[in-house]
């Protein structure tokens, strides 16, 4: 499993079968693809978590998380040209600006970008693009600095890096939780079989 | 009245602390999350007129019932400036239509800001009109005058149709409103030159009834004039909406309507003439748009296109068939309200003479389509059907409809009215393909492409923006190298 370099990117980028071709649109500018990556912007949705209503985000329990879901977050639709500040300790939920869509044989990771990870931001937590992926990436944006940050949608916030699937890999669709997302998703728990196993780690009434 | 007696002064003392209230209100909306200036304008002139009429009882006296009265009306206006945030409009088609309508009355100190409706309907009303009949009884003309220097409308989006996109295209119907107002005489003129047989039949229909006192047929007369004039004001908005917007228009007021009875006509009788309101049906409507806004030309070249991209099995381009209209069923008029002693007798009249209404009509289309094609010149959409079949194609792979491929990185970012027309017409295949077992998976299917024209409106927006700044950033920097 190797990086992809540009020419490669490029290449699957030019694809004309949807099913092969490598899609991050829309590209606003030639810089935007470095040797080995593509940079990726800040989108204008976000989800701001509020400090107040809810006690511990206990994963394992349906009941709290929906409870998460309804009470905890603000969905905001940022205009263009509007600054947004994150201030330290802050953790909020923003979208890429592009929509990515990734074939088969294609896995990728967000990284952030150096010059905001200097800054004190960090990007993306949850890294992992999937091959088969559609849609917009939720990033996980926090301040680490002791300094308000100024972001403003349209920013270059993070890079894609690209990877080759071995051919003998599945050719499945990919069949996560989020289905072709254009804004900032909130945490899916539960939304899959494999999550009912939480179930097992809770508390239980007998002791084991 | 004066407001020196105690009820009167409790009175004005109470409509002042509601006008602190509202003031407060407004001030607390953020301009930043407005679309547009134009509500930031609505803004400055609403804090202004608090403001005025604060100082209004001292000033110029009012009657304090009519003082109170009016304070408590004017926050209907605020409700509506308050709905017009990106909290309740989408901004990119905010956007679109406030550069068509610039484009429209360019030049004018006319102007438009969006806010959503608590109705499922669209509409637009003269918000500077509005505000002037509710500070009349109030503040002397002269000082509103100074307050209110610009005409501004509202339009108001219909609240269950905020997610649903394809029918924003009703929007510029609601612009036709406003053209036909700007051209009112000119097309009064034309309407007169095609009106005068029918106008004159019924006139006489009017007299031959026997027992009926004079002011009563002229009473019924002028009702059936009003109502005539509401279906050419319909009829012209229509044709305004299929220029702006091509088959979009179209196939958005098909599918509005749905769930009605498409040969009804409808008049709704008030005692005041000009607030009557009458609608053709939407069998006439449709039938007359598809002539103008070459619907089945765009569908038979669209079809090849869909045809090359080997799309046919799951996009079905509205054709003939497929829109097929119950024009057989004979069309009639439904007059309300009951209680309106002319609703009956004016029914009658008007059921008559319905094929001699509905040709004079079709008359007064083709004439006042050639009229509008003159004037609206600049703003009319030309869709490539090419376009579309690669837009439809991208929403079929669950991408977005942002760009046409063009063999580079970039692609040409697609206009608002394909993106738009995209979208209408995979959906409305979709939603004629769908049987009861695959509902859920054509609801699913349905809310994905929403999305996916939701975020292209919104990218291509700003690539076109981003494009056009590099431009000039291109020269600039080459002009001082």
């Amino acid at each position: 499993m190797g990086i992809l370099h540009k020419n490669t990117i490029l290449e699957r980028m030019g694809e004309t079968k949807y099913q092969k071709k490598l899609l991050v649109t829309p590209i606003l500018d030639d810089d935007q693809i470095g040797p080995a990556s593509i940079d990726v912007r800040l989108g204008s949705s976000i989800i701001v978590p509020k400090r107040t209503y809810v006690g511990s985000q206990d994963v394992t329990d349906p009941e709290i998380i929906s409870q998460v879901e309804r009470r905890l977050y603000e969905k905001i639709k940022l205009k263009y040209r509007t600054p947004f500040i994150l201030h330290p300790s802050q953790l909020i939920l923003g979208v890429t600006f592009e929509y990515i869509s990734l074939p088969f044989d294609i896995f990728a990771s967000i990284v952030s970008r150096s010059s905001w990870g200097r800054l004190g931001l960090v990007v993306a937590t949850a890294s992992v693009v999937q091959p088969g992926f559609k849609g917009a990436l939720t990033l996980e944006l926090c301040n680490m600095s002791e300094s308000p940050i100024t972001l403003y949608p349209g920013l270059t916030i993070g890079q894609l890096v690209f990877y080759d699937v071995p051919s003998k890999a599945s050719k499945e669709m990919y069949k996560g939780r989020y289905d072709c997302p254009t804004e900032a998703g909130l945490p899916q728990f539960f939304k899959t079989k494999s999550d009912n196993e939480m179930s097992f780690w809770r508390p239980r009434n007998e002791g084991i | 009245m004066s407001n020196s007696t105690p009820n009167g002064s409790a009175i004005i003392t109470k409509a002042l602390l509601l006008l602190q209230k509202i003031k407060q209100r407004i001030l607390q909306i953020d301009d930043t999350q407005f679309p547009t200036e134009f509500s930031s304008t609505v803004k400055n002139i609403l804090v202004n007129v608090l403001d005025n009429l604060s100082e209004a009882p001292k000033k110029w006296d009012p009657s304090p019932t009519a003082f109170h009265r009016q304070v408590l009306q004017i926050q209907e206006l605020v409700n509506h400036l308050e709905r017009s945030s990106n909290d309740y409009v989408l901004w990119p088609v905010v956007n679109y239509f406030n550069s068509i309508w610039l484009e429209l009355f360019e030049g004018g100190r006319v102007h438009v800001f969006f806010s959503q409706s608590t109705q499922h309907n669209y509409s637009i009303y003269n918000f500077s009109d509005k505000l002037f009949r509710k500070l009349n009884p109030i503040i002397p003309e002269a000082e509103i005058q100074k307050i209110i220097d610009s005409e501004i409308y509202c339009l108001q989006l219909a609240s269950l149709e905020e997610d649903n996109i394809p029918l924003y295209a009703n929007v510029a119907h609601e612009f036709g409103h406003v053209v036909y107002n700007r051209y009112q005489s000119d097309i009064a003129d034309i309407w007169s030159g095609l009106n005068k047989k029918i106008l004159e039949d019924i006139k006489n229909e009017i007299e031959n009834e026997k027992n009926l006192q004079p002011q009563i047929k002229a009473r019924r007369n002028k009702k059936i004039l009003a109502i005539l004039t509401g279906f050419i004001k319909e009829i012209t908005s229509d044709i305004v909406g299929a220029l702006l917007l091509g088959p979009n228009f179209f196939l958005s007021l098909y599918e509005m309507s749905w769930g009605f009875n498409n040969s009804n006509w409808y008049a709704i009788l008030t005692p005041a003439l000009q607030l009557i309101k009458s609608y053709p049906s939407f069998n006439f409507r449709l039938e007359g748009l598809r002539k103008i806004a070459h619907l089945d030309e765009f569908c038979s070249e669209l079809n090849a296109y869909i045809v090359k991209h080997d799309l046919s099995t799951i996009c079905k381009v509205p054709d003939k068939n497929f829109l097929s209209l119950a024009l057989s069923k004979k069309d009639e008029i439904i007059v309300s309200p009951e209680s309106d002693s002319d609703s009956v007798p004016i029914k009658k009249i008007l059921d008559n003479k319905m094929e001699d209404i509905k040709v004079s009509i079709k008359n007064f289309q083709s004439s006042v389509s050639d009229f509008l094609i003159k004037k609206l010149s600049k703003s009319i959409s030309n869709i490539d059907p090419s376009d579309i079949s690669e837009l439809i194609l991208r929403l079929h792979q669950r991408i977005p409809p942002n760009i046409i491929p063009n063999g580079s990185v970039f692609g040409k970012p697609a206009e608002f009215p394909s993106i738009l027309l995209a979208a209408s017409i995979y959906r409305l295949s979709l939603l004629s393909n769908n049987n009861l077992t695959q509902q859920m998976d054509t609801i699913n299917e349905l809310d994905r492409i929403e999305r996916l024209t939701g975020k292209a409106f919104e990218v291509s927006y700003i690539q076109k923006e981003f494009k056009e700044w590099k431009k000039v950033e291109r020269n600039f920097n080459g002009n001082t190298s």
